[in-house]
């Protein structure tokens, strides 16, 4: 099937953007989740959306199952080639198409690498505000997909704030563009609803940008706790001060360990959890935040205060963010992260039940938080090749996932349903709401082709072959 | 009234309008269901007006950074109009601030989207629908808002037109490159312009010059869409609300 299929396509878009065989399946049979694994019958590496055009319309004529992919960084599957078929890799389309710095707008590509975007207009003083850690690698059109968040999320918004325009292939085949350099206008905001539909609802392809002032004052700091629970209510009188700043992220002593012996990283010994905070803005304003969360933090007895004097002491302070689920990689062959959250106050309440989870399950866990918005990131490491602790890692995430959804949370802050968690949606939505959901997704797809089984529970052909990457088929 | 009542009146009727005097009138139903302070949560029955809302946040040192020259209504009412406001830039707006709902469908079904939590992405996010859809899709009952601390509260960055007394028809947005061109070209309608989100209140939009990318919503009609946003109208309406029976709101 794959030489027939793969022939007709290289007809298409030409053999320099069609991969087969046994190098390609195993390459792209899943994306950054690894617990679900399904092969590829061919990928393919379309150069323009008229490219992309001709293999959705191919697969729709053939009845041929597709899947859209950028960087392959996704935590949840949404990648995943779920019932084989056609892997669409943006890869091939990483232009930036036009540069409108006197508008703030910027069109590129869906395959554009998220930093490069901002690399771009640097000189002009501009930035793309999403920051996802996966932005070095990770795709402009993934970060659509997925409406991917970061640590700035906090004062900037997440992805859908930062679409202004986008053109996509729909399921039935033509190109649609919804919005432009302007964004919003008088329609259905369709755009909101793309956004973050995890790639299952047609095949975006380009997208117009906002670009964001760089902040002209910019202080980081990062406060060291002895006690975890001081550093959680810190974060929770932070956001009741009403001061917001642009990030406040939190890790605790597993973090810590793994990142010291990656990078030598070096903190006072008793301590036990760390924020970093950063207020950009105005530099009076920044001065007057700083105050606030210094205030806060002595009165929820910090060990320790390091501020960045300049851009490579900041950049130092964020490589223990940025870099630390890189580092844990020291500390087992496998990690899955978290991505659970919950009405802010909740943290502390929420971190001890997470380390309680985790004992219970006789499983390893780090946390790293996007405490400012309750998006908290448990990473249990294990080894995979232990089918008991893949079924406790699994079992203990759930438990964490309904604890969530008990405290007024979701199953996901910007990882994402993809495979991973479609099955948990009806803990969080009953059937009516459920139901509306999968009506809002058949406005644009109303097939099994595009992207399947991603999102909404039990769809039709897909609970088996769950079951079987999942290993519980017989 | 509560959301049976709401249910057996939609069920009642084969057309439902919604709005003050229509078949199904919200302002019965009107109150804040739990304000979390610490959260910057409020969740609110859709027949609250929003000055009683904010009156109601002012004391947690909270409020709704909505700001518009058009006289004030319901929440539910402003959300499924979705007009521009005034400090939309400085703020963003409903799409932006409305995490939650819960909606009564045509079929008499409850269904609720998104949750309490500021940040989420299970599932469609299927409010962006209902927010700016007229009351032609269902009925938003009780909607979930993140509130905006007074002390974060940005300056307005407008100035009168001519027109200042004239009553609103409609709002212009342009491209910033083309900001002070459209004010020039369009000062004879003008009511105020909004420097900051670079758009033009104006009593009429009938006679507008019009520029590269922009774009105008009018309170009579927003004239024709492009033909695949037309499509999609239509085959939302056939699958969210199938049986036809919200014909708008009043």
């Amino acid at each position: 099937m794959s030489a027939g299929l793969a022939a007709d396509l290289t007809r298409l878009i030409g053999a320099q953007n069609v991969l087969f065989g046994a190098a390609a399946e195993r390459g792209y049979d899943c994306d950054a989740y690894t617990v679900d694994r399904s092969k590829p019958t061919v990928v393919t590496l379309p150069e323009s959306t008229a490219d992309v055009q001709k293999v959705v319309r191919y697969c729709r004529e053939n009845d041929v199952p597709y899947t859209p992919r950028g960087a392959g960084t996704g935590l949840s599957g949404g990648a995943l080639p779920a019932l084989g078929g056609v892997l669409i890799s943006t890869k091939h389309m990483t232009k930036i198409l036009e540069v409108d710095v006197a508008n703030r707008c910027m069109l590129a590509q869906a395959g554009a690498v998220n930093k490069r975007l901002s690399e771009r207009v640097a000189s002009d003083g501009l930035h793309f505000a999403p920051d996802p850690s996966s932005q070095t690698v990770s795709t402009l059109g993934g970060n659509i997909a997925e409406n991917a968040g970061g640590p700035h999320t906090l004062k900037y918004g997440v992805t859908v704030q930062h679409i202004l325009g986008l053109t996509m292939v729909e399921p039935g085949g033509e190109i649609w563009e919804f919005g432009g350099k302007l964004g919003g206008g008088p329609s259905a905001d369709y755009l909101g609803l793309i956004v973050g539909g995890e790639g299952t609802l047609g095949v975006v392809t380009e997208a117009w940008v906002k670009l964001t002032p760089v902040p002209v004052h910019v202080e980081t700091a990062l406060i060291c706790f002895r006690e975890i629970r001081d550093a959680t209510q810190t974060v929770a009188d932070i956001i009741a001060s009403g001061t917001i700043p642009a990030a406040l992220e939190m890790m605790d002593i597993g973090i810590l360990r793994a990142v010291k012996a990656a990078f030598g990283f070096d903190y006072p010994p008793e301590t036990n959890a760390m924020l970093l905070v950063e207020c950009d803005g105005a530099r009076d304003r920044v001065a007057e935040e700083m105050e606030v969360v210094r205030a806060i933090c002595t009165q929820n007895r910090m060990l320790n205060i390091e501020l960045a004097a300049d851009a490579t002491a900041r950049a130092r302070l964020w490589m223990v963010r940025k870099k630390s689920v890189g580092a844990m990689g020291r500390l087992a062959p496998s990690i899955v992260t978290h991505d659970g959250v919950i009405p802010r106050s909740k943290l502390p309440e929420m971190l001890d039940a997470v380390y309680r989870i985790a004992a219970e399950n006789r499983i390893g866990v780090a946390n790293l938080f996007h405490a400012g918005d309750g998006n908290l990131h448990p990473c249990f490491y294990f080894d995979d090749r232990d089918p008991d602790q893949v079924r406790r890692v699994v079992e203990a995430g759930e438990e964490i996932i309904r604890l969530c959804i008990s405290l007024g949370g979701s199953v996901s802050g910007e990882h994402g349903i993809g495979v991973e968690k479609s099955d948990l949606m009806s803990l969080m939505f009953d059937a009516d709401s459920l139901r509306l959901q999968g009506d809002a997704k058949r406005i644009f797809n109303d097939g099994a082709l595009c992207n399947p089984c991603k999102v909404l529970p039990n769809q039709k052909s897909c609970v088996e072959h769950q079951r079987r990457w999942r290993g519980v088929a017989t | 009234m509560t959301i049976e009542d709401i249910r057996e009146l939609v069920l009642s009727r084969e057309q439902v309008s919604i709005g003050s005097g229509a078949d199904v009138d919200l302002s019965g139903h009107a109150g804040i269901i739990e304000h979390d302070i610490d959260d910057q949560v409020v969740v609110v029955r859709a027949g609250t007006s929003l000055v009683d809302l904010c009156a109601s946040l002012v004391s947690s040192g909270q409020t709704i950074p909505y700001h518009s020259p058009k006289p004030c209504s319901s929440v539910g009412a402003l959300v499924a109009r979705n007009w521009p406001h005034l400090l939309q830039e400085q703020h963003g707006s409903w799409r932006d601030w409305v995490i939650g709902m819960t909606i009564v469908r045509g079929d008499g079904t409850v269904a609720k989207c998104g949750s309490k939590a500021v940040k989420n992405v299970a599932g469609y996010d299927v409010q962006k629908l209902f927010i700016g859809s007229e009351g032609r899709l269902g009925v938003i009952v009780d909607i979930t808002l993140r509130t905006c601390p007074i002390g974060a509260l940005m300056d307005l960055d407008v100035e009168s037109g001519q027109r200042s007394d004239a009553r609103v028809g409609g709002v212009q947005r342009v491209l910033p490159s083309d900001f002070e061109a459209a004010l020039d070209a369009n000062s004879a309608e003008l009511i105020l312009a909004d420097r900051a989100y670079k758009s033009l209140w104006l009593h009429s939009t009938a006679d507008l010059l019009r520029f590269d990318s922009d774009w105008v919503r009018s309170v009579e009609s927003n004239g024709a869409a492009p033909p695949h946003i037309e499509a999609l109208d239509r085959r939302m309406k056939a699958i969210i609300d199938p049986d036809d029976r919200f014909v708008g709101s009043r």
